[in-house]
Formats: C-alpha cells, sequence, structure tokens
C-alpha cells in the first residue's frame, strides 16, 4: 500500500488544521502535509509550483468557507490554471455547511470529486486517500 | 428787515474790533509795567551799590583824615564818622543782599552780591574793629585791612553795577523787540478782522446804502415824471373836453346818422339823423346805454362791439335789424373805436344808414323778377322773332334752353327750321311759315322738335307775321314746351284705348238694358260669353233671356230683406235706383245653347245727366274657374280638417294688433267647443289652460312676442267639458315693416297620448337604478332622470338642450375631445361601456365642480325624432373605495408577505449559520476528542486540551453571538426612541478610546442634516460600535484610520454612512458574504466575523437595509438605509 505523497488542506479553521494534520500523521496516510489557511494561499503555492508537480498535492481538502478566497473562488481559479498543473489533483470540498446550496453547488463542479461534511472521520479520511492510490 | 441784520451784524463786528483792541492795550500795559518794574528794582540796586562803594571810600578817607588830624579828638571825630559811615555801610549792604534776593535781579548779580556780602562782613568787623579800638597801629592795620579789602569789594560792587547796566539794556531791547513782535502780530490781527470781518459788512453797508441812495434818486426822478404827466394829462383833459365838445357837435349836425358812445357803450353824441332813423325823437339818449335803447341788440353784435373796444372795426354793407316792436330795419354800418390817446380806446363810433326803403324795393323787384322767371321756367315759354330782311333769328334764354343750345349762339332760319322733326312737323312748320309769309296768316301749331342733344319735344308755336308797307318783314311768335302734356294726352289715348280693348275683352260682359229692358248694348265679351250676337239682342230682347228665373226672384227677396221693404210688389231696380247702389253677387247665366255657368255680376242703376233713369247696366265675370278653385279650396279644406283630426292636430291664426283670433274646427274639437263659437280672443285660449300651466304659457307667448320666434312647448289644458290634455303648440310670428308683431299662426297638437308614453318612458327612466342621461344627436341633453339630477345637482331645466360635455370635466373635453367621440358614436351607434376598466376610471363633474367617478354605458336609442343615446351613468365612488381599501389590504398582505418571507429567509440563514458555525467547532471538539484518545503522550495532550480550549471558547462566543443575534429578534415599538446620532458616537468613542488613540485614528462626522432618528437605542449603538470598530479594525497599515460619518435623507429615508480609508474588502469576491456570520476576508488577526453578521440583522430587523462599497487598499463604505423616513 502506497501512501499519498502530498495532502494539501486548506481551511482557515486552525484547530481543524492541527486535528487533520495530527489525524494524517498519526495514522501515516500522507507522507507530506501542506496547510494553508485560505484558498489564495493554496493558489499562489500551485502557482508557483506548477512545473515542479513533484511539490503539488495529490490531494486537495478544500474548505468552503474562508477569508480571502472561498472553496469556490478557489476552484474558479484553479480550473483556469488546471490544464497547466501535469498531475491529477484530485479535490475533496470538506465543510461544515449543510446548506443543500453549497452542497448542490459543489456538485455542478465536475473537478471536484465529493462534497464531505464536517467531522471528517479518520477512517473516512484514511478511505478517501486510498481511493485515490 | 436786511438793514436792521446787517446793522446788527455789524455792531456785533465792531465789538470783536473793540475787544481786540482792548486786550492789545491791556497786553502792552501789562508788558510796560513788568519792564518799569524790572528796571526800577535795576536802578535801585545800582544805586545801593554805587552808594556802597561811595560808603567805602568815605571810610577810607576817614583814615587819611585821622592821619591830618592826628590828634585825640580828631580820632574820637574820625571814629565817630566811621561809625556812622559803617552803620550805613551795613544797613546799605543788607539792603543790597535783600535787592539780590528779589526776583527781577538776575542771577549773575545775585551770585556776585552773594560773594560780596562775606568781604563786606570782613570790612564792618574791621570798621567796628578801628571804632572800638584805641591803639593807633591796630587801627592803621585795620585800615590797612580795609584798604586791602576795597579794592575787592569795589570790583564786585562794579560789577554788579556794570552787570546791570547790562541787563537793563538787554531789558530794553528785549523790551523793545517784544513791542515789535507785538505790534506786528497786532496789526496783523486787526487787519485780519478789517479785512474778513469788518471790510465785507461794510461792503454790503456801502452798497445798501448806494441802493437805497439810487432808490432815492429814482422815487424823486418818478416823482417828477408823475407830475409832469399830471400836467399833460390835466392838459390833455382840458384838450379832451374841448375837443368832445366839438366831436358832439360835429356829431350832433352829421347829415347821417352817427353816435359816438364810451367804453361802455354809453351815448356821448348822436346825430340828428340817428334819432330820426331810429325814431328816437324826445327820448333822452344821451348817457344812457346803448343796449338800453336797443334792447333788441344780440349777443353777437354785442361781441362785435366789445372787438371794436379792442381796436377792431366791424363793417356792415347792409344787414337787417329786427326791432323790438318785431319790424324789420335794413341797415348798413361802420362801427370803429375811438382813440384818447395813441394807445387807449375811449369808445365806439357808430356809423349806421337806414336802407330799408331802396332794400324792400329791391327785394320786391327782385320777387317780381323770380316770380316771372320762374313762371316762364314752369311754364317753358320763349319769345321768338324772325327778320328776313337781315335773315337773322333771335331767341330768348327759355327758347334756347329748349332747344339745348348754349345762350347767344348764331341762329340762322334754315338752323331753327331744322330743328323740328322731319316730316309731319317740319311740313307743318314750313306749310305755315310760307303762309304767314306769302298771306299775311298767322299760325298756331303744335310740333315736334329734336332738340340739340336728341331729345324729342313737343311744342306749340305761335307765329305773328309782321308787315311794313304791305310786305312782311318778319314774324313774331311764343314757343312753348308743351311736351308733358303732350305726352299726358297721349297716355290718356292709350288709355283709352285700352279700357275699350278690355270692355270688349272675352272675361266681361257688359249689358245695358233700356228703362223698357230692352237691351241696348250688348259687348264683344258679352257675345263670347252668352254665345248671342249682338245684333240678335239689341233692342229685341231683355236680359232675362239668360238669367234663371229663380235667381231673379231670390234677388227680388234678398233686396227686400236687405233694405227691410215688403217683398210683395218689390221692384228691386226701382231700388237700385232709387237708393243709387248697386249689388254685386253671383249669378247664373244661361247661354244660348242652354248651359250654365256661374258669373259674379255687378247690377247698376244708370241715369242721365239730371237723374233721370237710363235703365241698368250689368258687368259680369265668368266666376266658373273661379268656382272650381273654391270648390277645390273647400275639397282641401275637407281634407285638412280630416287631416286635423287624424293627427288631432288644430291650428289658430291670431291678429295680435286687434286680438282677433281664429281656429281650424278640430282645435274647436280638441277644446270641446262648438265650432260656431265666436268672437275668439287671445283670453279664449287662455281661459281653458291648466292653472298650473298658465304662466308658462304667457311666459311662452310673452317670448314670441320679444323674440319674434315662436319657440314649440307643450301645456296642459282643462276642455270645455272638463277633460285635461297635454297640447304642443307650434307656430310662426309675422311682423309688419316696422318690425311690430302683428300675427301668430300655428297648430296645437293633441299629445296627451303621447305625453302619456313619454311619462310611461320617464316612469321607466326614473326607476332605473342609475343616473340616466339622454342625449340628442347633437349631443344636447333631453332628458335626466330623478338619479341623474342627483347626481349631478342640476335640475332638468338646467341641463335642458345643452350639449352633454357640461357633465364632462374640461380635461376629457381637451385631451380626448369628447365632442369627436360622440360623433364618431353616432356614425356607429352600438351600446357599449365605458370606465369599467380598472385603468382608467371615467369621471364626470356635478354643478359644484365636484368629480364623480363614474362607469357609463351607452345605448343607441331609435326614437321618430331621430337616435337618442341613452347614457346609464353609475356612480362609482363607493366601488373605486372598496376597491382601493381591497388593493391597500393587498398590499399590506404583500408587504406582510415580503416581511414573513424576509424572515423566513433569515430564520432559514440562522439555521445555516447556526448549523455551520456550531458544527464546525463541534465536528473539531469530535476531532480533538479522537486525537486525545489515540494521544500517547502526555505532552500530546496537554497541546490536545490546549486546541480544546481554544474550540469552546470558539464556540462560547459563537453561541453568544447566536443568542445575541436571537435576541435582536424581538424588538417592539415602545423600544424606540429618539436618539442623536452624535451621542450615540461619542458612545462608541468612549468604548474603542484605547484604540483610536493606539492608532491614530481621526473621526469626523456631519450629523447636520440628520442629527436624531427614532431608532433602538442599543442597536444603533451596537451598528456603530462595529462599522466604527470595523474600520478601526481593518484599517491600512501604511496610513491612519481617518473614519468620516455622514447621515443624510436619501430618497425620503435617513442613510447613514461610514467611510474609511482602510484595507477595502474585494465586493466582487466577498460581497455575497459580507455580512454572514464568521465571515472574515482578511488574514486578519483580529478578524472575527462577528460584528457585521449582528450589525445586520439588527439594521434588518429594524426594517433597514445595509450594504457597503469597497476599493482594495482605498477604503470602504457602509451604509446604512434606515427604514424611517424622517427623524419622528
Amino acid at each position: 500500500m502506497n501512501n499519498i505523497q502530498n495532502i494539501c488542506i486548506i481551511d482557515d479553521d486552525s484547530i481543524y488544521q492541527y486535528a487533520v494534520t495530527a489525524t494524517i500523521k498519526a495514522y501515516k496516510l500522507a507522507d507530506q502535509v501542506l496547510v494553508f489557511s485560505d484558498g489564495e494561499e493554496a493558489l499562489d503555492f500551485i502557482r508557483d509550483n506548477i512545473d515542479s508537480s513533484e511539490n503539488l498535492p495529490d490531494v486537495i481538502l478544500l474548505d468552503l468557507n474562508m477569508p480571502v478566497m472561498d472553496g469556490f473562488q478557489f476552484m474558479d481559479e484553479y480550473k483556469l490554471i488546471k490544464p497547466k498543473v501535469g498531475k491529477k489533483i484530485s479535490v475533496y470540498m470538506v465543510s461544515s455547511s449543510v446548506d443543500p446550496q453549497d452542497v448542490e453547488k459543489a456538485k455542478q463542479i465536475s473537478e471536484i470529486s465529493d462534497y464531505i461534511i464536517k467531522p471528517i472521520k479518520p477512517k473516512e479520511l484514511a478511505s478517501i486517500l486510498s481511493a485515490i492510490v | 428787515m436786511a438793514v436792521h441784520k446787517l446793522t446788527k451784524s455789524i455792531k456785533n463786528r465792531y465789538l470783536l474790533f473793540l475787544c481786540t483792541i482792548i486786550i492789545i492795550i491791556a497786553t502792552v500795559l501789562f508788558i510796560i509795567q513788568r519792564s518799569i518794574n524790572i528796571q526800577s528794582a535795576n536802578t535801585q540796586l545800582v544805586q545801593i551799590a554805587d552808594n556802597q562803594s561811595f560808603l567805602l571810600q568815605n571810610m577810607l578817607a576817614t583814615k587819611v583824615v585821622s592821619d591830618i588830624r592826628q590828634s585825640s579828638e580828631g580820632i574820637s571825630a574820625n571814629v565817630e564818622e566811621l561809625k556812622q559811615l559803617t552803620s550805613q555801610f551795613e544797613k546799605s549792604q543788607k539792603q543790597l543782599e535783600l535787592q539780590a534776593n528779589a526776583s527781577f535781579i538776575n542771577a549773575k548779580s545775585d551770585s556776585l552780591i552773594k560773594v560780596s556780602s562775606p568781604i563786606a562782613n570782613r570790612i564792618l568787623i574791621a570798621a567796628n574793629a578801628i571804632v572800638e579800638s584805641n591803639e593807633p597801629p591796630r587801627i592803621k592795620n585795620l585800615y590797612t585791612e580795609i584798604q586791602n579789602l576795597e579794592p575787592q569789594y569795589s570790583l564786585i560792587i562794579n560789577r554788579v553795577t556794570k552787570n546791570h547796566l547790562a541787563g537793563e539794556e538787554e531789558g530794553l531791547l528785549n523790551l523793545r523787540h517784544t513791542m515789535y513782535v507785538f505790534a506786528v502780530v497786532s496789526i496783523l490781527i486787526l487787519l485780519g478782522e478789517y479785512f474778513f470781518i469788518l471790510i465785507p459788512t461794510l461792503n454790503q453797508l456801502f452798497k445798501k446804502n448806494r441802493q437805497l441812495t439810487q432808490t432815492n434818486t429814482d422815487l424823486a426822478i418818478s416823482e417828477s415824471k408823475i407830475m409832469a404827466n399830471m400836467r399833460e394829462l390835466e392838459k390833455l383833459k382840458l384838450d379832451l373836453e374841448t375837443q368832445e365838445e366839438y366831436n358832439k357837435i360835429f356829431i350832433e349836425q352829421a347829415p347821417t346818422a352817427i353816435a359816438m358812445l364810451d367804453s361802455d357803450m354809453k351815448y356821448i353824441a348822436v346825430s340828428q339823423q340817428w334819432i330820426k332813423d331810429y325814431k328816437m325823437q324826445g327820448q333822452q339818449v344821451i348817457g344812457r346805454s346803448h343796449y338800453d335803447i336797443f334792447p333788441e341788440i344780440g349777443d353777437e353784435w354785442k361781441a362785435n362791439h366789445q372787438k371794436c373796444l379792442q381796436g377792431a372795426i366791424d363793417t356792415c354793407d347792409e344787414a337787417p335789424f329786427k326791432r323790438a316792436d318785431g319790424s324789420i330795419q335794413w341797415i348798413y354800418w361802420d362801427v370803429r373805436p375811438w382813440y384818447i390817446s395813441k394807445d387807449k380806446i375811449g369808445g365806439l363810433l357808430m356809423h349806421t344808414g337806414d336802407i330799408t326803403a331802396s332794400k324792400e324795393r329791391d327785394l320786391e323787384k327782385h320777387r317780381i323778377q323770380k316770380i316771372l322767371d320762374k313762371t316762364n321756367e314752369v311754364a317753358r315759354i320763349g319769345t321768338w322773332e324772325v327778320d328776313f330782311q337781315k335773315q337773322k333769328v333771335f331767341w330768348s334764354k327759355v327758347v334756347y334752353d329748349l332747344h339745348n343750345v348754349p345762350y347767344g349762339t348764331q341762329i340762322d332760319i334754315e338752323t331753327a327750321i331744322n330743328y323740328y322733326k322731319k316730316g309731319k312737323s317740319r311740313d307743318t312748320i314750313n306749310k305755315a311759315i310760307n303762309e304767314a309769309l306769302t298771306q299775311g296768316i298767322p299760325y298756331d301749331v303744335e310740333v315736334e322738335l329734336v332738340t340739340e342733344n336728341g331729345t324729342e319735344i313737343w311744342a306749340r308755336v305761335i307765329g305773328q307775321p309782321e308787315y311794313q308797307d304791305n310786305e312782311c318783314i318778319g314774324i313774331l311768335g311764343v314757343f312753348q314746351d308743351i311736351t308733358s302734356f303732350k305726352v299726358a294726352q297721349l297716355a290718356l289715348n292709350k288709355a283709352h284705348n285700352e279700357l275699350k280693348a278690355v270692355l270688349n275683352s272675352g272675361p266681361i260682359s257688359i249689358v245695358s238694358s233700356n228703362r223698357d229692358g230692352l237691351i241696348n248694348h250688348f259687348n264683344y265679351g258679352a257675345e263670347k260669353m252668352l254665345g248671342y250676337s249682338a245684333d240678335e239682342v239689341i233692342g229685341i230682347k231683355s236680359p232675362e233671356i239668360f238669367h234663371i228665373q229663380e235667381e231673379m226672384e231670390q234677388f227680388s227677396l234678398d233686396m227686400a230683406a236687405k233694405l227691410n221693404k215688403d217683398p210683395e210688389g218689390f221692384d228691386p231696380y226701382g231700388a237700385l235706383f232709387e237708393l243709387n247702389i248697386n249689388d254685386t253677387r253671383e249669378w247664373t247665366y244661361r247661354r244660348k245653347d242652354g248651359s250654365t255657368f256661374p258669373v259674379l255680376l255687378t247690377v247698376t242703376a244708370i241715369k242721365d245727366e239730371e237723374g233721370k233713369s237710363l235703365g241698368l247696366l250689368g258687368m259680369a265675370l265668368d266666376i266658373t274657374e273661379r268656382k272650381k278653385a273654391e270648390n277645390e279650396l273647400l275639397k282641401k279644406n275637407y281634407l285638412l280638417n280630416f287631416a286635423e283630426e287624424i293627427t288631432m292636430i288644430g291650428h289658430w291664426q291670431w291678429d295680435v294688433v286687434a286680438d282677433k283670433v281664429l281656429w281650424s274646427n278640430n282645435l274647436f274639437k280638441m277644446f270641446d267647443l262648438d265650432e260656431n263659437t265666436v268672437d275668439l280672443k287671445f283670453d279664449s285660449y287662455f281661459n281653458f289652460v291648466h292653472p298650473d300651466d298658465k304662466e308658462l304659457v304667457a311666459e311662452y307667448f310673452q317670448k314670441a312676442k320679444t323674440d319674434k320666434v315662436f319657440y314649440k312647448f307643450s301645456h296642459r289644458i282643462i276642455t270645455a267639458k272638463g277633460v285635461q290634455k297635454t297640447i304642443q303648440l307650434l307656430g310662426e310670428v309675422f311682423t309688419n315693416d316696422k318690425g311690430e308683431v302683428v300675427e301668430m299662426i300655428g297648430t296645437g297638437q293633441d299629445i296627451t297620448e303621447q305625453k302619456m308614453a313619454e311619462n310611461k318612458f320617464r316612469g321607466l327612466l326614473e326607476s332605473a337604478p342609475d343616473a340616466m342621461v339622454i342625449v340628442d344627436e347633437k349631443g344636447n341633453i333631453q332628458l335626466i332622470n330623478k338619479q341623474a339630477e342627483r347626481l349631478f345637482g342640476y335640475h332638468i331645466d338646467e341641463l335642458f338642450d345643452k350639449p352633454v360635455e357640461v357633465l364632462i370635466p374640461k380635461r376629457y373635453k381637451s385631451a380626448n375631445n369628447h365632442t369627436n367621440q360622440r360623433n364618431t358614436f353616432f356614425e356607429k351607434p352600438k351600446a357599449r361601456s365605458m370606465g369599467a376598466g380598472k385603468t382608467d376610471v371615467l369621471y364626470g363633474i356635478d354643478k359644484d365642480g365636484n368629480e364623480i367617478p363614474v362607469q357609463i354605458s351607452l345605448s343607441p336609442l331609435r326614437t321618430e325624432e331621430g337616435l337618442l343615446v341613452s347614457a346609464a351613468i353609475r356612480d362609482i365612488t363607493q366601488q373605486l373605495k372598496a376597491e382601493r381599501k381591497i388593493i391597500r389590504a393587498k398590499e399590506n398582505l404583500e408587504v406582510l408577505t415580503q416581511h414573513l418571507s424576509a424572515q423566513n429567509k433569515q430564520l432559514a440563514d440562522f439555521a445555516q449559520i447556526t448549523s455551520h458555525n456550531l458544527r464546525a467547532p463541534v465536528s473539531n471538539l469530535n476531532a480533538l476528542l479522537h486525537l486525545y484518545e489515540i494521544s500517547e503522550s502526555v505532552t500530546e495532550k496537554e497541546e490536545l486540551f490546549e486546541k480544546f480550549e481554544t474550540v469552546i471558547e470558539h464556540l462560547t462566543s459563537t453561541l453568544n453571538t447566536l443568542i445575541e443575534a436571537l435576541k435582536t429578534r424581538t424588538v417592539s415599538k415602545k423600544d424606540l426612541k429618539e436618539v442623536f446620532f452624535k451621542n450615540t458616537l461619542d458612545k462608541t468613542r468612549e468604548i474603542l478610546s484605547g484604540q483610536i488613540i493606539n492608532t491614530n485614528a481621526k473621526i469626523t462626522t456631519d450629523f447636520s442634516e440628520v442629527p436624531k432618528i427614532k431608532y433602538h437605542k442599543t442597536y444603533l449603538e451596537s451598528i456603530l460600535l462595529n462599522l466604527v470598530s470595523n474600520a478601526i479594525k481593518y484599517r491600512s497599515p501604511n496610513r491612519n484610520p481617518v473614519i468620516h460619518i455622514k447621515t443624510e435623507i436619501v430618497d425620503n429615508k435617513i442613510n447613514l454612512s461610514v467611510t474609511d480609508n482602510g484595507l477595502g474588502i474585494d465586493l466582487k469576491k466577498h460581497g455575497h458574504k459580507l455580512f454572514g456570520l464568521n465571515k472574515t476576508f482578511h488574514r486578519h488577526p483580529d478578524a472575527k466575523g462577528v460584528g457585521l453578521y449582528l450589525t445586520k440583522i439588527q439594521v434588518e430587523t429594524m426594517g433597514g437595509t445595509i450594504f457597503a462599497s469597497s476599493k482594495l487598499n482605498e477604503g470602504t463604505v457602509f451604509t446604512v438605509i434606515f427604514n424611517s423616513s424622517n427623524n419622528e
């Protein structure tokens, strides 16, 4: 079983950041964890590393509600640069919002693999990551 | 007055002058006195000083003397002398010192004297020692000492003296200078006063004086002139009196009528002729007014006299002077003024002459000439003469005139002959002249002439040959225009012929019979009419042959009845003769062939000159045609009657002047009256009028009289049998040449049934629930029901025949042109309704000008009188009100729905937010808990605890916010208070004071437009606090925060804007979630995302809205629109 090399967490909630990172580390679900507090930070990182795909994440756990650039806004930008990205990146939207509108909107975006409602359990996380591998 | 004033001013000025002089003198005296004082003091001092020197010398001299004497008594005597001198010296020295102290002494002398005094003392001491000592050596020593001191003292004293003398000289010099200066100043002042004050006044005085002198001189001159004038006047008067006397005599004895009058028109003198002319013998004339003597003088003449008194000359050659006794005196006059002096008029000279006699003669002659001329002119008679010897023709003026030849034109015989009309007239005149020439026969012919301008005239020419020595030398004659006479004659002839023609023409038969009853005249008309020839009947037959026996008998009876005679044996023809009357009536003639026809025959008895009967004359007119026409008329009349009966119409004729009324048969019937009722008057009709309608009828007839138009109207009558009927009257008015109403004719129709039908219709109309207005084709109102009267407030009489537009507000008339629409409707009449739509409400207008919302349905109504339109009008005021109520209720409901859905949305939002914001920390807690479970190390656990704390803290804060938000949802009206923005902001400043100071924030405000609002106080505080703290929180790191808060009214709503110069928000990205819970848009350590959420909740709860506009790095404006239109 190969581990996911690179997992990226985009969420403004520091506790969530901590909890997911801790979980991934505890269960050794990924080699590397990238943490961004909002979409813009993450997007900047992707843009900067667009040519070095080894630095890019395999999986993005994207929060919906964030300051500066939220999940949907990130997706809008991501779609534009996606063709340049020389790597398959799976994007999971992870949000505490149970708003059907948000869920529906996320489903409309083909680049989003799934919409996961927080809290995300370790098992769930593991199964998602294993599905990718 | 002026002089008095002048005197006063001069006095004042003199006083000033005097004062100045007194002041100057006083000053001079003072200065001199002072100088004298100084001088005397000086002199005294010098004297004393001299005295001192002298005394000292004497004291020294005593020594010399004692030397000489060398004896004791000599010494004692010397001592005595010295003693005396010493005491004198001492006294003198004291005086000197005293004098030196006086103020007049100058400082130098003073000091000198002071210096001298110790020396003097030493001298005195020495002197006193000498006196007391007896030892000569000592005395000698003492004398030596004095002797030594003497020159010193003398020097000082001399100096004092010199000094004083010098001072004195100086004083004098000063005095002189002072005096010079003073004199110059005084002279200047005096000169100034003299030139500027005294000189003008004096000048004035002199001028006045000169004037006065001039006046006096003038006065004297004029006085002497007056005297001279007086003398001259006196002389003149004398001259005049003499002159007047002469004039009087001259005038009195003048052979013509002359009068001299003074300027008051009073007689001064009159000539004898004057008295004679105006028959004033024995009257006192002189001294009396002209107008008293001739009271008949009119204003015109008086005015002329006045003009003459002004210098005019009035002359007249002749004028009638109507005297007081009524006689006319013809006079000529020459009225002119006479002059006392060159310019002065003394009165009038009247020179008149009585020309009455000659004037009357003239007038008489003139009149006779005029009559003659007139006669000639009227008769148009002229005279003429032919001189055969000279071959000349003489015409009088009338002859020229008659020939239309200019008076005086040369005429020869041939020319004269040629004026006679060619043919008969010229032949006649030629023949007459020839006979007169050859045989001496005078002639008198009536001939025709063609005058110069082509007019044909008839003239009577009388010629009388003139003989001399048995030879005709000429013809004298008269020429008279007889054209009019001739024309009349010709006309008469023509008329006669015409009459003859008439008498002989067909339709009139003239038959006369003689005393024996036999026909003696039977004209052409009679022949034609009756078929007999004249020869067949004249002298043979009696007129009875064409009369019918019964008619003749009837005639006899009628005549007898008419003349109240016994019909038995009555001779009607004899009666005609006796009473000198004729009879005209219809007869029936029988022709020769036995057929009969009607004639109108007039029978007259013929008399001869002596009044004896000659027989009878019958003139008959065939009236077959007339009779036929009459029958036709009767038949038509019958038809008319019939028609009237059927249509229930009767007709009438009213001779307004004579008040005679004619009725048709049917009218009688309609009134249930006997047809033969006679002597109808207007009142006959009026009496039948229904009492309630009498006024109306009278009014209409009066109107017909004044307007000369008969207006159709109906009224009720009560017939002779007491039946009530409704009669409609139509008529026409006839006037004479002067425009006065003379006759009215018209019809009366029984419209009772029609009226009943109308009433039925009316009843129907009245029972309609809507207001009904019936309009004719012209758009004029014909009928309205009570409902309509009630709706519009008019009575039918006010609206009858008025355009229906009266009931329509003006704006429809102009904007839509109701008249055109109406016309369109009449072109295609079709029932339709209007104003039923919701969009356009129609309005009617009532008498008071109030507009009424109406719904109208129109339907055409075809009647015999034409197309009518009935409009049913429904007042929809109530309906509209109800409608509006419903609409308002609907609107309210909509608002409520909106409100509810907003609340719903808020609730949904709340649920979302709650779920999200609560779920997030809870899920975090779960994750942490799980981590905690799997954590192995203590440090790890501790770390996790910290995280727990953070999450719990966060959760608590979120819960608090939500509770806050929940609380916000219940606000009642009583929570609203008047809040001043300034006060609220002050509170905010207080709370945020730390941050404001730390960040150096600057807050400016402008609450001038809206200083306060009725609002939930806490919310407003919260809103402001959030917005301001946000503005500070998200300030730009590059600049100090500047925040401007402003209130204003926009679209009637209070707006609050908070403008900052902070970081700004990318609204494209974050606009939609700006006011969400736990939303932050900055990676800012302070960002919590609670404030705007609550702010929005609060604003929206109060019914307002909040939005933001922003530019990144420039700043943000938050605007709150309160749902409050004013600051109440």
